[in-house]
């Protein structure tokens, strides 16, 4: 019976995937802005090539280039600070190459390919 | 630690651990949480200055907004109700931008309560939480949840905890993210939120200021229990938060702070749990009419855990638990005897490895409670000597002027005052606060002799806490 509950326990903690942080106010900041994560838990750079549906991408950050996966659960964010239009969510099919973009890694950096926390990528429209 | 380790089971280690919410995932190796830095230190004062000066561009609130230097760093409805109708507080009843979505006014003003978007800001009609505001003393001793790497946060598993359900903030979750997602929250101009339009960012500068002085608020190191206390009923008190046959109450709140038990089962730092808080009958929100989405505390969706507060700094701070749910202390500590707690996870969880769930009578109720207030009265004095201490030497503290200084000592006797009086706790204390208090307005009033007044108010509370504690 104890043995049954703890399990349950266990079961329902992996369940509760803590993997998606707070983020809500992220979305906000605008790209290489977030104090102690950019450039340094982040990439800024711009999207080179677009595979599979935007699942994966690369980003080209000065010389190098780093491949990205997004999985599922990682949210894409609309940066339109610079044509001062409010930030908005996204999606995956916002990714084109040509577009400034920042990526949390949940991978130390720096690193060759990374997966990514979230996205926030560059739009002017 | 030794009352732990004597009679802890090993399953109790098990089923507890998986109650605290942290997976163990080992972070990288980073930053430890910055060094103290003393009073007179520059950073902290202009951390003090930005706090309660700075409007960020935005709405015309601070952070002293909601957390008020004379008001113990927080908000509750008998303080928001002395306050003009143009506080900036109040920015959703006069700007016509911030009217729908940004607050609930009707349910600030009954119940302090404040509107955050923490699962995001997709569904501004359904998806938000009502909290009430925390103090923030403290910060240096409650908000760790991984002492070995305190301030690296990248591997978004074991962080600091901020907020009341511990993820307050974004990127490194640190005090300093939680500055940018408080002004990104609760500054803005308009609902669109832009940044550089509707508020500006903190600078880097400005952070770590900020940062510097919200850790140098308060506590710094934690009480070391049992306290050698006079009145009997808080010592009783202290005895059954202490047990782990009755109270329980030390394994979340060890030595009635924020933190685990160390070298206890449930890892290490400042943990969260599901204790049920929002599965209690007739909260006053649901009572005022006003229907509110549950909050489902950390992370999104939310796995229906919140942060362990502590508890030294409570008794003055009240409305309890995140969503203002009851009034009183008593309450609070009567919370652990229901059912809402003991069928909740951590109480389950709890009740398996300990042989029982928490039960209290009424006087036990009582007597933990007055432990409780006993120990928040402490703690008011040892703010009051650092206050007076300063004014009787004639010293800025982290950059207040002496003036300003011991105009705020007087609420902090004041809530020494009524935090003994609301349970008829130590009349002999409560008289040389009141000299103290008599001796604090003096000295407000003639600067001449502020510092001669300072010194005598501060016999008066060193007295008082004679009659406290040994
Ligand atoms: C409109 C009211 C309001 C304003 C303004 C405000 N806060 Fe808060 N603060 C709150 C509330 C409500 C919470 C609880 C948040 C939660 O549960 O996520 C909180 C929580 C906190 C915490 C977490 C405390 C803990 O124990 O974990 C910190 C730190 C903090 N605020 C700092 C700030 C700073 C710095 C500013 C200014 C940049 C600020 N606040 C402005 C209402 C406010
Ligand atoms: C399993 C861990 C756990 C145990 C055991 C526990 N607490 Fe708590 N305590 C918490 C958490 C988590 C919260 C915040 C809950 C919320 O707001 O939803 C809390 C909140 C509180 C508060 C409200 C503080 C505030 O500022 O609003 C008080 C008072 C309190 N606890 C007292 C006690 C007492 C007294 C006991 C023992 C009888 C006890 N706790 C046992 C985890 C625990």
């Amino acid at each position: 019976m104890i043995a049954r509950n703890l399990l349950l326990f266990v079961a329902l903690s992996a369940l509760g995937g803590l993997a998606q942080a707070q983020q809500a106010t992220e979305m906000y900041i605008p790209i290489g802005a977030s104090p102690g994560v950019s450039g340094k838990a982040s990439v800024v750079g711009t999207i080179a090539t677009v595979e599979t549906e935007g699942r994966r991408f690369s980003v080209k950050v000065g010389d190098t280039a780093v491949m990205v996966t997004i999985p599922e659960t990682a949210p894409v964010w609309l940066d339109r600070s610079r044509g001062k239009g409010p930030n908005r969510a996204g999606s995956q099919a916002d990714l084109k190459p040509g577009l400034t973009v920042e990526v949390k890694s949940r991978e130390t950096l720096p690193a060759e390919s990374i997966t990514a926390e979230w996205v926030k990528v560059a739009v002017t429209e | 630690m030794k009352k732990v380790d004597m009679w802890m089971p090993a399953l109790l280690a098990v089923s507890l651990a998986v109650l605290a919410a942290c997976p163990s995932t080992p972070p990288p190796a980073g930053a430890k949480l910055p060094p103290p830095r003393d009073v007179g230190d520059p950073l902290v004062a202009k951390g003090r200055e930005l706090f309660f000066k700075e409007t960020f561009g935005g709405n015309g609130r601070t952070c002293g907004t909601c957390h008020r230097a004379e008001h113990n760093l927080t908000i509750d409805p008998a303080f928001i109700a002395t306050l003009p109708k143009d506080d900036p507080l109040f920015v959703a009843e006069f700007v016509p931008e911030l009217a729908r979505n940004f607050e609930n006014p009707k349910l600030m003003r009954e119940l302090g309560l404040i509107l955050e978007n923490l699962d995001g800001f997709s569904d501004l009609d359904r998806k938000f939480t009502l909290r009430g505001v925390p103090h923030v003393f403290a910060q240096r001793v409650s908000i760790d949840s991984n002492p070995q790497d305190r301030f690296e946060c990248f591997s978004a598993t074991r962080c600091p905890h901020t907020g009341w359900s511990g993820d307050g903030a974004p990127g490194t979750r640190d005090l300093r993210a939680f500055a940018v997602g408080a002004v990104t929250q609760h500054f803005t101009k308009s609902l669109n939120r832009r940044a550089g339009v509707d508020f500006r960012l903190p600078t880097e500068a400005e952070l770590d200021a900020l940062e510097a002085y919200q850790l140098s608020e308060g506590r710094q190191v934690e009480l070391q229990l049992p306290l050698p206390l006079k009145s009997a009923v808080a010592l009783r008190g202290q005895a059954l938060f202490d047990s782990p046959a009755k109270g329980k109450c030390f394994f979340c709140h060890f030595n009635a702070g924020a933190n685990a038990a160390p070298g206890g089962p449930l890892g290490e730092g400042n943990l969260n749990f599901d204790t049920g808080v929002e599965k209690l009958p007739d909260h006053p929100a649901a009572l005022a009419g006003t229907p509110t989405p549950p909050d489902d505390g950390l992370g999104n969706p939310g796995n229906g855990t919140f942060n362990t507060p502590s508890l030294v700094e409570a008794a003055d701070t009240g409305p309890f638990f995140h969503n203002n749910a009851v009034a009183t202390i008593e309450a609070a500590v009567d919370f652990y005897d229901g059912d809402t707690f003991n069928n909740s996870p951590a109480g389950q969880g709890l009740a398996r490895a300990t042989g029982g769930p928490i039960r209290l009578d009424a006087t036990e109720v009582s007597a933990i409670a007055a432990f409780l207030r006993v120990i928040n009265a402490l703690s008011n004095i040892n703010e009051l000597q650092g206050m007076l201490g300063a004014v009787e030497r004639n010293e800025r503290t982290n950059g207040e002027h002496p003036e300003d200084i011991v105009h705020r000592a007087v609420n902090d006797i004041d809530d020494a005052i009524r935090v003994l009086n609301e349970a008829g706790l130590h009349p002999d204390a409560v008289v040389d606060f009141r000299e103290a208090r008599e001796l604090t307005i003096e000295a407000d009033r003639h600067p001449a002799q502020r510092m001669d007044l300072a010194r005598r108010a501060l016999k008066a509370v060193n007295r008082a806490r004679g009659h406290l504690s040994g």
